[in-house]
């Protein structure tokens, strides 16, 4: 039964895509590529969880996956209360509304033939909400909340800039008035300076809105600053999941000890002990058995590393780890 | 002096008008030495590079100033010639090895044949010298993964492969652009380690391009700073994390969080770069800076060089 608190739930959720060819195009005979593989995680209300990861480990899907833009393989979504994984389309496309997404790279997700006003019209109109003019008051509100000048209205997204681009995607993700949105790398393809105005304005947007928010990145450092709970994903599967601030000091699993001490240090701060694994994480048609982290772990593994997969264990109030190795 | 780049200008003519993308850059580089060239997109560092191999194509020119490289002015050798300094003293890493790997022939052919531009090898004993060149980047089997192609390669693998490339001939320059930026993190872990460990075998020297900050602190000794086609401060690399003197550096190292922290919010600079074909007089960061004085929008501020041996272009220390 999920708590009152819990705004996402997801039980042993998996998505597989079937890769290759086959004679008859049938998903037999093909691999299945686990891109999401058990996970069961919630996200609290008004909370932002980080979602860490390197590339291919799954994230994106998994975020998509939440917000059925992907149908899952198996497993079960809640939103709010209302099993959305085995809603049909007509149904979710209602509860659309309530959860958006912004993208990596707002320049491929923002129509090029479409103006500023046009862009965030279109959720406002579609959803039968909003008439012409409360349409035009709700446009001025969701730029001055961005930090858009009224002007930028009329604009198209070759005449702004790749920092004003990912303000209109933030707006028209925030148009409907969403409860959950997932961010996707949403800084990953700009310069850093603006990363950082970007970064401010979803952290301020995220405790004024009471948004709940799913950072998805590669980057340590900005989802340590945006995130009040990290999940670290490794080929398909949540290997920790913890409080930020635990997250530098006491973190578990040597995956998430790898990818930190993987981290260059920048000036002031404090040189740490540098971790570097062999090998590139393993094809994930075909993940090795046991931990899937084992055959690039830099400690020292057991038996049972190599044969039972290990499941999420609390290691302290609020923090999760799977590995055989904790705790021994 | 192994590198001297004095006073570069390279410009590009385009309709809009002329981009100065490099607009006066001097700095040198000795043996064995390594510096990395900091800033965000737009600024010129990769042009710098480009103009020092002599790759700088149509509409762009290097109309001003010299690149000397082992005494010799490179800014007037002819392409053909500079095939051959490139070949034999340089070796190049770029952002992407999926777009600078050729699909088409296979890995082993692609690094026998930047010995080959060389001269003076045959084809038998290239190849050979490729494929221990692929094992020295801890390639496993490079005898049989030389025989395929690009595609069979990850983007780590595809990065080694590059810097096996780059070190088959004992250059005595590298430069790398954004060697890790299409990278995972322990991916670039890796290749950090692995630039870092064939640059003390072969005492080679280093310019590294890079936007990220964290990198430079790994590989380099020495850090220039640009902004708008101009140096903007140059420091050893350790003073100028903890200790940024110009405004834009303090901006671009105050705007990356520190890991683990959520408390501060994030310092940003405000406003964008100026239109390259279009520079202010003054300082070109001035219309940004927190700090900017009437003078600084009059007058382009000189280099000024500080007793401790740092490099800053700003009337705040003058």
């Amino acid at each position: 039964m999920p708590e009152a608190d819990h705004l996402i739930t997801t039980l042993d959720l998996k998505k597989y895509f079937f890769v290759g060819s086959s004679f008859l195009g049938t998903s037999k005979g093909r691999a299945a590529l686990q891109a999401v593989d058990g996970v069961s995680l919630t996200i609290r209300r008004g909370e932002t969880l980080g979602l860490v990861g390197e590339s291919g480990c799954g994230k994106s899907t998994l975020g998509r996956t939440l917000l059925m833009l992907e149908e899952p393989t198996a497993g079960q979504i809640d939103f709010d209360g209302i099993q959305i994984s085995s809603l049909k389309s007509a149904e979710i496309a209602k509860l659309r509304r309530r959860m958006q997404m912004v993208f990596q790279d707002p320049l491929a997700s923002l129509n090029p033939r479409k103006s500023v006003r046009q862009i965030i019209h279109l959720p406002l109109r579609l959803s039968g909400l909003y008439d012409k003019s409360s349409a035009a008051d709700r446009l001025a509100k969701l730029l001055k909340l961005v930090g858009l000048a009224p002007e930028h209205a009329a604009r198209y997204p070759h005449q702004l800039s790749g920092g004003e681009r990912q303000r209109v995607g933030i707006a028209r993700a925030l148009a409907m008035e969403p409860d959950f949105v997932v961010a996707d790398e949403p800084v990953a393809s700009l310069d850093v300076s603006i990363q950082a105005q970007i970064i401010n304005l979803l952290k301020d947007l995220q405790a004024r809105l009471h948004l709940t928010l799913l950072f998805i990145s590669h980057d340590l450092r900005l989802t340590s600053y945006v995130s009040h709970r990290i999940a670290v994903m490794y080929l398909g599967k949540i290997v920790e999941i913890c409080p930020a601030e635990e997250l530098f000091g006491r973190m578990a699993h040597p995956y998430t000890r790898t990818l930190i001490s993987a981290v260059p240090s920048i000036g002031t701060e404090v040189r740490r002990e540098r971790i570097i694994v062999t090998g590139e994480p393993p094809d994930p048609t075909n993940p090795p058995p046991g931990c899937r982290f084992h055959p690039r772990c830099p400690e020292e593994i057991r038996q049972e590393c190599r044969e039972a997969e290990p499941g999420l264990k609390e290691i302290a109030p609020g923090h999760l780890a799977a590995c055989h190795l904790i705790g021994r | 002096m192994l590198l001297e780049v004095d006073n570069l200008q390279t410009y590009f003519f385009t309709a809009g008008g002329v981009t100065k993308a490099v607009d006066g850059v001097s700095f040198a580089l000795d043996n064995g030495q390594s510096m990395a060239l900091v800033g965000e997109s737009g600024c010129g560092k990769s042009t710098i590079a480009l103009s020092i191999i002599g790759l700088v194509l149509y509409p762009g020119k290097i109309v001003g100033g010299r690149v000397l490289f082992d005494g010799q002015d490179l800014t007037k050798v002819p392409p053909r010639e500079m095939r051959r300094v490139r070949a034999r003293k340089m070796g190049l890493v770029f952002q992407d090895p999926q777009t600078t790997l050729n699909p088409a022939f296979t890995i082993g052919e692609q690094v026998a044949e930047s010995i080959l531009a060389a001269g003076g090898t045959a084809r038998k004993a290239a190849w050979d010298r490729a494929v221990a060149a692929m094992e020295e980047v801890g390639i496993a089997s490079a005898a049989e993964r030389a025989k395929q192609y690009p595609h069979e390669f990850s983007g780590g693998m595809r990065q080694r492969t590059m810097i096996a490339a780059a070190i088959a001939r004992s250059p005595s320059l590298f430069i790398a652009d954004e060697p890790t930026t299409a990278l995972d993190v322990t991916i670039q872990a890796q290749i950090l380690d692995l630039i870092r460990r064939e640059r003390e075998r072969l005492d080679t020297a280093l310019l590294l391009i890079t936007h990220d900050l964290g990198i430079v602190g790994e590989l380099c000794e020495t850090a220039a700073v640009m902004y708008a086609g101009q140096l903007v401060e140059r420091a050893p690399t350790a003073s100028l994390l903890s200790d940024p003197l110009h405004p834009y550096s303090r901006a671009l190292i105050g705007c990356v969080p520190r890991l683990g922290s959520r408390a501060q919010r994030l310092p940003t600079v405000g406003g964008s770069v100026p239109d390259l074909a279009n520079l202010p007089q003054g300082c070109r960061f001035a219309d940004r800076c927190p700090e900017a004085m009437d003078i600084c929008r009059q007058d382009m501020p000189e280099i000024i060089r500080l007793e401790n041996g740092r490099e800053v272009r700003c009337y705040l220390h003058a």
